[in-house]
């Protein structure tokens, strides 16, 4: 290295040194409500997802009450005397008028 | 890339308002203080690190994950920078022409530049005020590699894939750029003794 060169490099340093000694500059405290204000302003609102369950989906919760409901559902069906959610129907012979066809010989 | 910006990526891309919070917070004095120290203009720089952040938000979809997400916020706010930088100096010429128009020649001293604004946050720090200053007299290409390296520390990789130049140019210009800034600080000094 050249003196020309060793003189530089050792400017170049000393400029090096003063400038990672400057001051960090920091944001404003409001500056996040700022962004945000900004970009619900430009996009009328739409920007950001509003969702039901606040910002994220409960999946894991939905998915138990799912399990649960089966469950249930289930349970009715075995206790039902017919294996249905229905009630038994009344088959016999005393029916409301007209509420069933009558056949006459 | 870490599990816990992974997930918050994948919030942002759901347009989370908390992550976008999170990330405005992780990032703001960081990405504040390059626009500040390029533009050395506080309001200047509130407004163009606002405008990263919208940029950012507006264009996650587009981040790759190929970088690390840090380098892609540097290089829309280095992008964004330059912009405005232009941006101002077409006005500046803008305004001194009607100046110029408008003194119709009374007033020679009208038509010069008028001096920088004093950096009132820095105030009492005469050294860094001489700094600021002879950083803003730099060409845009000079002033991006000084103040992402010697200002914001970062590495030399990070700055070649923020401003996508090659690993020669980024130490070539940050040495011509450092010997500028001692030119111009010796002027000052010069002057003022």
């Amino acid at each position: 290295m050249s003196d020309d060169e060793e003189v530089d490099a050792a400017q170049a340093e000393e400029v090096r040194k003063a400038l990672s000694g400057m001051q960090k500059a920091r944001a404003p405290d409001t500056f996040a409500q700022d962004v945000t204000s900004t970009i619900r302003k430009r996009s009328a609102g739409r920007f950001f997802a509003r969702r039901t369950f606040g910002d994220r989906v409960p999946f894991g919760a939905l998915a138990i009450a799912a399990v649960l409901g089966v469950c249930v559902l289930g349970y009715l069906m075995w206790a039902s005397q017919t294996g249905s959610l229905a009630g038994p129907r009344d088959r016999g012979g005393s029916g409301h008028a007209g509420s069933g066809l009558q056949l006459t010989p | 890339m870490i599990e816990l910006e992974r997930s918050l990526l994948r919030r942002l891309r759901d347009r989370d308002e908390r992550a976008f919070r999170e990330l405005i917070d992780g990032h703001r004095d960081r990405v504040f203080n390059i626009t500040f120290r390029m533009l050395g203009n506080r309001a200047e720089a509130e407004d163009v690190a606002q405008e990263v952040f919208i940029t950012v938000f507006k264009t996650i979809e587009t981040f790759r994950e190929e970088s690390k997400f840090s380098t892609w916020l540097y290089r829309v706010t280095v992008n964004h920078c330059k912009n405005r930088i232009k941006y101002l100096s077409r006005r500046h010429d803008r305004d001194r022409d009607e100046l110029d128009e408008t003194s119709n020649g009374h007033n020679g001293a009208i038509g010069s530049p008028p001096p920088t604004a004093p950096d009132r946050a820095l105030e009492g720090a005469q050294m860094e005020k001489l700094l600021q200053e002879a950083i803003g007299n730099l060409d845009d290409d000079h002033r991006v590699v000084v103040v992402l390296r010697d200002v914001e520390d970062l590495s030399i990789e990070e700055i070649c894939e923020i401003t996508g130049l090659p690993d020669g140019t980024v130490k070539s210009r940050l040495h011509r750029a450092r010997l500028a800034l001692r030119k111009k600080l010796q002027r000052h000094v010069g002057d003022e003794s």
